[in-house]
């Protein structure tokens, strides 16, 4: 009884605080020098992506997002692990910035690598 | 106009055909020479392993019909697929990775398979693309097309005489193969740069005998000798006589229990190390035999070696971003490791390291890999993998000790659970203050390996105990950063730093500094990009 009593709570704790702690800290910024994101709550993560080195810009929808009206950015470059996320924006939000990195990253003609 | 589509040599299906009567040897053994079986059996058998070769035989030369390539002026294609029809290309100005490969059926029949890669992980197949197999003077001459400085792209075989035509007529595609092989070694790029023995090449490395200890010094050749063991011990099993109870190893054993024990252990130690030895070096004659590494005139690195299956890569120079130096702890009490050379199109992924493409040599002493080191990168001055790095904040020596003790204690708990009650949990406690003795030398080790710097344009970092990688990855080539913090790095003012690249693995980490320390360090090798964000 006590275990799951325990179990319960935290779950509940986690469930109402880890979103907050989460909104709290993500963070993006689009320069216009490079793309920058924030992430994480236990294991915060900080990542930069430099416009001259971006090969795709994309957006997707999961259901969840579609009926909240949100959408993720993502944004690659020529490294594996070079990946990097905007998560849940609003839409319309979205789709502009993805114009807009679109026709940023094409007017740096480099390589990207 | 595009270049005719080119079949491969028709030896490829000898030696197909010859690699699968080569792996159909077992199973005959195994149905008509060891089953013990009444005639017709056998005569069965033997009809169906007799079908079986047919039909893999007809499909090998479907295979051969159905497979061809081409280089035209923008692109590498190749098609193929014996039920699936595939369709590769790759972009002439994507590739950064040509290499030819021939093993020991194709050195016979004259023949190497050409890979091609563009080093863009992610897209899955049309990653790289095989050519398996052409005559080896026409795969230097595509090699040479391939790697041809931009403004020198021809499209190969296109108008050569005799080039090799797939519409060309059955009986003759051998002869025309063999001239397009040869007529093609003289298009591509004028002055051949890539043929042996071309005036401009330099000869940076070459093969040395005195690096072989290096290669045999290595977990495996400790290894070796427990796998020839268990292998024997299996193959005697399995042929219904107990190891234990047979005569010759029960007299074996009996001598042995009989001599001095000390005397048996020597025996068995030294008996195996020299099995393992012998094995090593064998494979290392065998893997760098006739190793060089050369520059070529137009701005390339080729990299051959191999006594039984030769392996020549060429690496576009203008792709390489650094170089990793990496010693396992034998290696390090000897000072020497291996040389792996960063770069685009050579991909990072682990892997036996005698066979990966990115070893620049064999294994060798810290002073011969600074000085390789140098001259693969093109410096003047000395290597940046010799660099002095800073050592790292004494935090990250307290993340390594807490690790090592929670281990320590885990294991003290897990045989403690598994001993049980009596007198045993004294050895217990014994086996777990060895234990943690050494998780804590080891924790020190790691903290001691930990070293990062910016020299001269090259960003360093070393880390690891049980093997130690330095890296020197060139700032030019860093494409992004990320500043990661656990929970536990936070508490302790730490964070990793990692510069994302396109070459070798893709990132490459500086572990556990101060959060100032990385965003300097990343201002340091490109300034401007990660100060934004962090100061906010």
């Amino acid at each position: 009884m006590i275990v799951a009593a325990a179990v319960v709570a935290a779950s509940s704790a986690y469930v109402v605080q880890m979103p907050r702690i989460r909104y709290r800290i993500h963070r993006w910024e689009v320069t216009d020098d490079a793309v920058y994101t924030k992430s994480g709550w236990l294991t915060q993560d900080w990542r930069v992506a430099p416009m001259s080195r971006i090969q795709t810009v994309d957006s997707s929808r999961g259901p969840l997002q579609q009926s909240l009206g949100l959408a993720t950015v993502r944004v690659t470059t020529a490294s594996a692990a070079g990946a990097v996320a905007i998560s849940a924006l609003d839409a319309d939000q979205a789709a502009a910035l993805v114009q807009h990195l679109t026709v940023r990253t094409q007017q740096t003609p480099e390589d990207g690598t | 106009m595009d270049p005719e589509w080119s079949r491969l040599d028709p030896r490829t299906i000898a030696v197909n055909l010859m690699r699968t009567a080569g792996s159909l040897v077992p199973l005959f053994i195994g149905l008509v020479v060891l089953g013990n079986r009444s005639v017709t059996d056998s005569v069965i058998s033997l009809a169906l392993l007799a079908v079986a070769t047919v039909a893999v035989a007809a499909a090998d030369v479907v295979r051969w019909f159905r497979t061809s390539y081409r280089i035209t002026d923008e692109r590498v294609e190749l098609r193929g697929g014996l039920v699936t029809r595939t369709h590769v290309t790759i972009p002439r100005d994507r590739v950064r990775r040509v290499e030819t490969t021939a093993r020991l059926l194709h050195r016979v029949l004259g023949l190497t398979v050409l890979t091609v890669g563009t080093g863009e992980r992610g897209m899955g197949e049309g990653d790289t693309l095989r050519i398996d197999a052409v005559r080896v003077a026409h795969a230097a001459a595509l090699r040479a097309a391939l790697l041809a400085p931009p403004d020198q792209i021809t499209a190969v075989a296109g108008g050569a005489p005799g080039a090799a035509s797939a519409s060309g007529a059955e009986g003759s595609v051998g002869g025309t193969g063999t001239e397009g092989g040869v007529g093609g070694t003289g298009i591509g790029t004028t002055g051949a740069p890539g043929l042996p023995g071309a005036p401009q090449e330099q000869v940076l490395e070459r093969f040395r005998w005195s690096w072989a200890p290096y290669d045999v010094l290595s977990y495996w050749t400790l290894l070796v000798p427990l796998l020839l063991l268990s292998v024997l011990f299996q193959f005697v099993s399995a042929a219904g006589v107990d190891p234990l109870g047979a005569d010759v190893v029960g007299q074996g054993s009996g001598w042995l229990t009989d001599a001095p024990l000390g005397l048996a252990v020597a025996v068995v130690v030294v008996g195996g190390l020299a099995v393992g030895v012998i094995g090593s070096f064998a494979l290392f004659v065998s893997t760098w035999w006739g190793y060089m590494l050369v520059r070529e005139p137009n701005r390339t690195l080729r990299l051959q070696r191999g006594l039984f299956t030769t392996r020549v890569t060429t690496i576009d120079e203008s792709r390489i971003r650094g170089a990793e130096f990496r010693q396992s702890y034998l290696h390090r009490r000897v000072h020497a490791g291996r040389l792996l050379v960063i770069a685009q199109g050579l991909s990072g992924q682990e892997g036996a390291t005698s066979d990966r493409s990115d070893a620049l040599a064999p294994p060798l002493p810290v002073a011969s890999a600074d000085r390789l080191t140098a001259l693969a990168l093109g410096l003047p001055g000395s290597s940046p993998l010799g660099a002095t790095l800073h050592r790292h904040p004494v935090g990250a020596l307290r993340r390594r000790l807490v690790r090592a003790a929670l281990t320590t204690l885990a294991v003290a708990l897990l045989t403690g659970l598994a001993i049980g009650p009596g007198p045993a949990p004294l050895a217990a406690a014994a086996l777990a203050a060895v234990f943690g003795a050494l998780a804590l030398l080891y924790a020190a080790d790691t903290y001691r390996g930990l070293g990062h710097s910016v020299s001269g344009s090259f960003l360093v970092t070393r880390q690891g105990a049980a093997l130690r990688r330095t890296t020197a990855l060139a700032c030019q080539g860093v494409i992004g950063w990320h500043v990661r913090q656990s929970w536990f790095q936070r508490r302790r003012g730490l964070a990793t730093l990692v510069a994302t690249t396109a070459a070798g693995s893709g990132a490459y980490e500086v572990l556990d500094v101060e959060l100032s320390t990385a965003v300097a360090v990343a201002d340091a090798a490109t300034p401007g990009l990660l100060t934004p964000i962090i100061d906010r």
